[in-house]
């Protein structure tokens, strides 16, 4: 048992978190400062607007610092580091209501290319990942609305080198602003195949959506979008562990924004009750005000826990459904908490859209349903579970 | 990071596993769990303890004990709770509050009197801190121990002291500078239970446990009954609770696997309790509740283990712990439905009546060493850094 991070892993925190906390280097400084400018009358079209930021320069520095090279193998240019040397970037991003594209580009995409290959892929994408030349996002979800692997159906056929897609990629994140799409398509019962599709290829149109979170969602229409089968991540029909590892790296990196983003929250709303004065006092002192923040700060180290065996257990490459479910399972629903009680912390002026509170409101009604919320994680251990002797055969001293 | 219990972990938990089979009989299970405590079986079994040397398993071998880190006593304590034993919580004040002081705080002659019998499990010790008074506002306790010149002359009251009516010592908290600020006047004592004056009467709870009030009368206690320095015994309660506070959450993950086997294995209106979709959610929220239980105590053993002062983390797993308990024992009583609401010995009680006991005990531990709500207190000023 080791609950503490290595030393460099450490440093890494504190470079993360000072480039995070530059206001000009991160876009997040960007949406405040478009949510402070106007009024246009309409909210979500307001809050939108995130959707054309440019951030650009924050990714430059990422690459320049080797962030978006970490778990990548020094071959490609990256540092051979592991998810959990990931996690801690996910976790600042969080704490700063960061950008997805690292998520999607780096975690979910690009490790997925590096586990499954082929080699030819890894050439051309991982290189150009590291050097912040490409962007990447995952299109799983279908018609059910679910990140899952049995959700997929989308159409595949074969036709001569190439492979036609048809269907429908729903709630995709950072459509519209990536390179390529991670596409998944077949069936479970036909077997999963991964495709890296151009993001301008012909037949492909977007819808974009107005979430609560903001940012660039999209539908996406696969009408014939034409393939070539040197763009099949892994092997054709084999992409099911592949799809696997990559919705547990997504769910485990939803959890650690969430869990950066509640110590954000606890921060601030602790900051914030030990200054301001009601009824002749700081409001810090009343036990009503000190009990949301204790609750908030058991909720925050709980998901940290929790989350950071998740993480653990994918780093090295262990069993983790259980772990993740868990982690996915409790977070969403304890970060929800933390928000509201920063929200009841913070009165009039956390309603405010020059107050950052609202942020991290939105950012969790998105980082709960990614990669699925409470119920789908519960049903999930649920079943495991019901396979099972015990959730804790290491303590009957028998299993590592 | 390094979440993998350690092979010498599993190693010990299996020889803990082997001797709790050898060693511990039904009856030392059931009489650690009676309304009494008082246990011949139970204290053979304390004995057998002692006789490996486990009360004293993390002593410096100076004292008899073998130098082994916090982290084994936690996986220990984590075993016998798991068994239901006698022996991990409660019932053994001297070994998990009296030694751990004595060896920092304590005189040699105290030492040399107290720690090789508690390490052979042959003293037992009852805790006297609360007051009629004096209860989450411990500091304001009243009990008076003068000095006479000679004798401390102690008198007042000791509430809810469990276990003094068999045990031979009172681990004493009491006044001895009543113009002190509150916390600043008060000593420690250890004193013999059966010194003239001192009068114990039972109260009963709705538990099902046994505990007392405890008189002082002019008790005259001996300078040699002082622990440490005279009117530091707060800041030593303190330190040492600090020191000691360890939460093992082998009972609950006991529980959980016990619940979740009774829904696989019941039966109602036709279909398997645990194909409501309503009733595996819960079993499977409260798992991870469980694990994040285990991996908050995981996390006090392991800064204890590693010359690590436990913060905010010692106090945050006695509030989720405890109140994980009351939520599964909540949702243990309505998976059970009107069988649970049988009480033990009753012949069709499920878990004979286990559930419907640790419901009503359940509601405790809220309130028991600390409540809820001065957990909170102390996570939002101590920790937080809010005002008072």
């Amino acid at each position: 048992m080791n609950f503490a991070f290595s030393d460099e892993q450490e440093l890494l925190r504190r470079t993360a978190r000072d480039v995070f906390a530059d206001a000009a280097s991160l876009s997040i400084a960007q949406v405040r400062a478009l949510n402070r400018s106007g009024a246009d009358g309409d909210g979500a079209t307001h809050f939108s607007v995130a959707t054309d930021l440019d951030d650009v320069a924050l990714w430059r520095q990422m690459a320049e610092l080797g962030f978006l090279g970490l778990p990548f193998a020094a071959a490609h240019g990256g540092s051979d580091g592991s998810f959990m040397d990931l996690a801690v970037i996910l976790e600042e991003l969080g704490r700063a209501v960061g950008p997805p594209a690292y998520m999607q580009t780096v975690a979910l995409c690009g490790m997925t290319i590096a586990a499954s290959g082929p080699d030819a892929l890894r050439a051309d994408w991982l290189q150009a990942i590291v050097e912040g030349r490409v962007r990447l996002s995952a299109a799983i979800a279908e018609e059910d609305g679910i990140e899952e692997v049995s959700a997929v159906r989308m159409h595949v056929r074969r036709d001569g080198d190439d492979f036609v897609l048809d269907g429908i990629k729903r709630h995709v994140e950072e459509a519209g602003r990536v390179d390529a799409y991670l596409v998944a398509t077949g069936s479970t019962a036909d077997g999963i195949t991964l495709f890296l599709v151009d993001s301008g290829a012909p037949g492909i149109t977007l819808r974009p959506q107005r979430t609560t979170a903001g940012g660039a969602r999209a539908d996406i229409h696969f009408d014939a979008v034409r393939v070539p089968a040197s763009r099949i991540v892994g092997e054709e029909s084999r992409g099911e562990t592949a799809l696997q590892g990559l919705l547990q790296r997504g769910a485990v990196a939803a959890c650690l924004d969430m869990v950066g983003a509640g110590e954000a929250v606890l921060e601030m709303a602790v900051a914030y009750a030990a200054e301001r004065v009601q009824f002749g006092k700081r409001i810090g002192s009343f036990q009503a005000v000190q009990h949301h923040a204790s609750n908030m700060a058991v909720d925050v180290d709980a998901s940290r826990l929790i989350t950071y065996q998740a993480a653990w257990k994918l780093s090295e490459g262990l069993d983790a459904a259980m772990e993740v479910a868990m982690a996915k399972a409790w977070t969403g629903e304890a970060y929800r908490r933390v928000c509201t009680l920063g929200h009841q912390i913070f009165g009039g002026i956390g309603l405010m859209r020059e107050h950052d509170m609202h942020l991290f409101l939105r950012r969790s009604r998105r980082d709960d349903l990614l990669f699925g919320d409470a119920p789908v994680h519960l049903d999930r251990l649920a079943a495991i579970l019901d396979t099972v002797e015990t959730p804790w055969p290491q303590l009957r001293g028998y299993a590592p | 990071m390094d979440f993998a219990i350690a092979e010498d972990e599993r190693t010990f938990r299996r020889e803990i596993r082997e001797f709790l089979a050898a060693e511990l009989s039904a009856e030392a299970v059931r009489e650690a769990q009676s309304e009494e405590r008082i246990s011949t079986a139970g204290k053979e079994f304390i004995r057998k303890l002692g006789e490996r040397r486990w009360i004293s398993l993390t002593w410096p071998a100076e004292w008899g004990g073998q130098g082994r880190p916090a982290m084994d006593r936690f996986v220990l304590n984590d075993e016998l709770i798991y068994a239901e034993a006698p022996g991990a919580v409660g019932t053994n004040v001297g070994g998990r509050i009296v030694a751990p002081t004595l060896l920092i705080y304590g005189s040699a002659e105290q030492k040399q009197e107290f720690l090789p019998r508690i390490a052979r499990g042959e003293v037992d010790f009852a805790l006297g801190y609360t007051e009629p008074d004096a209860g989450s506002d411990l500091a304001s306790l009243q009990t008076r121990a003068e000095w006479d010149g000679e004798e401390y002359i102690v008198t007042g009251q000791k509430l809810y002291s469990t276990g003094a009516h068999f045990a031979n010592y009172h681990w004493l908290a009491a006044r001895t500078d009543p113009d002190a600020p509150k916390h600043g006047g008060i000593s420690l004592f250890i004193v013999d239970l059966h010194s003239p004056g001192i009068s114990i009467r039972p109260l009963s709870s709705m538990m099902d446990l046994r505990t007392n009030v405890v008189f002082y009368d002019n008790v005259r206690v001996p300078r040699s009954a002082l622990v440490g320095e005279q009117n530091q015994g707060f800041a030593i309660m303190s330190t040492a609770l600090a020191l000691e506070r360890m939460f093992v959450t082998g009972d609950l993950r006991r529980v959980v696997e016990e619940l979740i086997q009774y829904a696989k294995t019941t039966t109602r209106l036709g279909k398997r309790l645990y194909d409501d979709v309503a009733v595996r959610r819960q079993l499977a929220s409260l798992t991870t509740q469980v694990e994040i239980a285990r991996l908050f105590s995981y996390r006090v053993a392991w800064q204890q283990s590693t010359g690590k002062h436990p913060g905010p983390e010692a106090t945050i797993v006695k509030l989720f712990v405890t109140e994980l308990q009351l939520r599964i024992a909540t949702v243990a009583v309505q998976l059970l439905g009107h069988d649970g609401e049988l009480i033990p010995g009753e012949p069709d009680a499920p878990y004979g009546g286990f559930f419907e006991r640790f419901y009503r005990r359940s509601v405790m531990r809220n309130i028991v060493g600390g409540t809820s709500e001065i957990m909170r207190n102390v996570i939002a000023q101590r920790h937080l850094g809010l005002p008072r």
